[in-house]
């Protein structure tokens, strides 16, 4: 693996996110890193809180409408992600814990392609009325996943951080 | 006086057992971004509706999820008052921390205004309706600061003194 993280790691655009001198590059990325994990997370937590059954007052058929808040989220984190391993391709796939987020984020990401489907295309005939998408209709297995969602992605939040403990090793020169 | 609560803070049981092992710092840390998700998943998508997104859920309806926000909130005054005991002079003379706290306290007004003047009247805003001007306005603010806090606390590190 070291020629293949050297010859990322030499390239001009890895070298500049790395080496230069401003809170504008490398710690613009981190920043954009934590705000989208907030719009991700964030929404999915509200809508996986609501099928669990707290705010029953919130017509759950209406939460739809801030699903395309935590793509968003996402695609600010792929993008801000994939400059960090970019930057760091050594520190990151020589640490286990990197490849357990991973699987992580893709298995929160299927539930909650689950859930979107049961939930906000299955279930909702009406659209945003008080009636449809109550507590009784949700099946057993929509609260389930709400449940897992939550695990799945405060587990996702505690191997981001703990990456930063973890790796053996910085780069591919050392 | 910042001197006197510097000693005091870092002389706490609570900041030496925030020295006492990384695992117990990435621990907390771990935790104060769970509450902030909790915190700008709530308020965040509250100020968006009040901005005038997914407008057929009704305004107090959505205000039901505030309390899991101020849940998040407390998560993150007892995880964040571990690292300022624990390192006080790393955040005091910081200017990330100084603005971040600027920040908050801006947002903290904002809270103020929007209950003592808003709230009432933002409460009635039922389904497909708009709040007004000045409602938004304190809920675009509030989007804007929660966002600058979660910013300045992200470059924490990069301003140490």
């Amino acid at each position: 693996m070291d020629p293949f993280f050297v010859w990322i790691e030499e390239s001009a655009l890895t070298t500049f996110l790395r080496e230069t001198n401003s809170v504008f590059v490398f710690p613009a990325m981190l920043v954009l890193h934590a705000v989208g994990m907030a719009l991700l997370v964030g929404t999915h937590l509200v809508v996986a809180v609501r099928i669990l059954g707290l705010a029953p007052l919130v017509p759950l058929s209406a939460l739809k409408f801030f699903v395309p808040v935590g793509w968003v989220g996402l695609g600010v984190n792929v993008f801000s992600g994939v400059l960090l391993l970019a930057a760091y391709p050594t520190k990151a796939l020589t640490n286990p814990l990197f490849y357990i987020k991973m699987s992580l984020v893709v298995i929160a990401l299927i539930v909650f392609t689950k859930i979107n489907k049961s939930v906000f295309c299955g279930a909702s005939e009406g659209t945003g009325g008080d009636t449809d998408g109550g507590a009784a209709t949700l099946a057993l297995r929509d609260k389930r996943m709400a449940m897992l969602l939550l695990i799945l992605w405060a587990a996702t939040i505690f191997a981001g951080r703990f990456l930063a403990y973890t790796y053996t090793r910085l780069t591919a020169f050392n | 006086m910042i001197e006197d609560f510097e000693m005091w803070a870092r002389a706490t049981q609570w900041g030496e057992f925030g020295r006492s092992s990384q695992w117990v710092w990435a621990t907390t840390e771990s935790l104060h971004f769970v509450g902030l998700s909790l915190l700008i998943g709530t308020v965040g998508l509250f100020d968006l509706r009040l901005m005038g997104m997914a407008k057929s859920i009704p305004v107090a309806a959505l205000h039901r999820l505030i309390p899991l926000g101020i849940a998040g909130y407390a998560v993150n005054l007892f995880t964040g008052s571990l690292f300022l005991c624990a390192y006080p002079d790393q955040y005091l003379y910081n200017r990330a921390f100084q603005f971040k706290m600027a920040f908050m306290v801006l947002a903290g007004l904002n809270i103020l205004a929007f209950y003592s003047a808003g709230f009432r009247q933002a409460k009635t805003v039922g389904p497909g309706e708009d709040a007004s001007l000045q409602i938004r306005l304190i809920a675009a603010f509030s989007f804007f600061l929660w966002f600058g806090v979660l910013t300045c606390g992200r470059l924490l590190t990069f301003y140490r003194p």
